[in-house]
C-alpha cells in the first residue's frame, strides 16, 4: 500500500565507466608497488657476541677464490671432512681471502648452515700466504 | 519516430555497459591477484645485485639497512654516507633503534670492502648483521 503513495522512479542503470576508471588507478597502484622477490638473511652473531656465548676457542676456516674451504692441515675440504674433522656446536670463523666476491661467501656460508654449523662468523680477511697463524 | 530513436539509444548505451562487463571482470581478478600476491615495501635500489641464496630463512626487514655497491658506495637508510661518516652515523641510529642491522651487499663487492664495513658496524657495537640475499628456488 505504501509503496503505491511513493511517486514512481525511473529505473537508472548506473554507468560503469566511473567504476573502471576507480578499479584501474587501483589495479596501477598495486602493480607498481607491489614486490614478488623474496629475500633471505644469513644471520651473523658480530665477532664480540660469538666470543662471549662460548668459552671454547673458535675453529678456523679458510675460503678460497673458487669457494674451497679449508683449514690448517687440509685444503679443499669436502661435506664428510668438514662434519668429521670440525664440531659443528663450537664457534666457527669463516676467513675468506681478501678478493673473495659476497656470492662466493654467502654460498659457502649457506653450505656450513646445511650442514649443520650453527654460529658461522666472518673473521678478518687476510692474504693467502699467512693463513697459518689465524686469529679472529 | 522519437520513441523509437529513445529505444535505440536506450539499447545502445546497454549494450555499450554490457561490452564492459568481461573487462572488468578481468581487471577485478588482476587487481585482486596483485593484492593478494604483491607485498608493498620501500623500494630499497642503490643498483645492486644482490647475492643468491637457495636456503630459505625469510629476512625480516630491520630498521637500519647498509646498501654497498660494487662501487663501494654506501647507502645507509637510503641516503649516501662515506665510509669516514658511517661510524657517527650508526651510532646516531643506535640511539633509535636496536642493535641489528640488514646489510645489502653487491654480489660482486670483495671480501676486503666488505670487511672494513662488517667491522666499523662491529665497533658501533651492533650485535646482530643480516647479510640480505634473494631467494632462489633450490635446483
Amino acid at each position: 500500500m505504501s509503496t503505491l503513495l511513493l511517486p514512481q522512479r525511473r529505473k537508472q542503470s548506473i554507468s560503469l565507466t566511473a567504476l573502471i576508471d576507480v578499479v584501474f588507478i587501483l589495479l596501477m597502484f598495486f602493480m607498481l608497488t607491489s614486490s614478488f622477490t623474496k629475500f633471505s638473511a644469513l644471520e651473523m652473531q658480530s665477532s664480540l657476541a660469538a666470543s662471549t656465548a662460548s668459552d671454547s676457542k673458535p675453529q678456523l676456516l679458510r675460503l678460497a677464490l673458487d669457494g674451497q674451504l679449508s683449514s690448517e692441515q687440509t685444503t679443499a675440504l669436502t661435506d664428510s671432512a668438514l662434519t668429521s674433522d670440525f664440531d659443528i656446536s663450537v664457534p666457527t670463523v669463516l676467513q675468506p681471502t681478501p678478493d673473495t666476491q659476497v656470492q662466493v661467501i654467502v654460498d659457502a656460508l649457506s653450505r656450513m648452515k646445511t650442514l649443520g654449523f650453527t654460529q658461522v662468523t666472518l673473521g678478518k680477511s687476510r692474504p693467502q700466504a699467512n693463513l697459518a697463524a689465524g686469529q679472529q | 519516430m522519437s520513441i523509437f530513436n529513445q529505444a535505440q539509444t536506450q539499447r545502445r548505451k546497454t549494450n555499450s555497459d554490457d561490452n564492459l562487463i568481461p573487462l572488468i571482470n578481468i581487471v577485478f581478478l588482476l587487481l585482486i591477484f596483485f593484492m593478494i600476491a604483491g607485498k608493498i615495501e620501500q623500494i630499497q635500489d642503490a643498483g645492486l645485485t644482490l647475492p643468491e641464496n637457495s636456503q630459505t630463512k625469510p629476512a625480516v626487514a630491520q630498521p637500519i639497512t647498509l646498501q654497498l655497491s660494487k662501487d663501494n658506495e654506501i647507502h645507509l637508510n637510503n641516503e649516501v654516507v662515506n665510509f669516514e661518516e658511517l661510524p657517527d652515523a650508526l651510532t646516531q641510529l643506535l640511539q633509535e633503534h636496536p642493535a641489528n642491522i640488514a646489510v645489502r651487499a653487491d654480489k660482486q663487492v670483495t671480501y676486503q670492502d666488505l670487511d672494513k664495513v662488517l667491522d666499523t658496524l662491529r665497533t658501533a657495537g651492533f650485535s646482530t648483521i643480516n647479510l640480505f640475499t634473494l631467494t632462489t628456488e633450490a635446483s
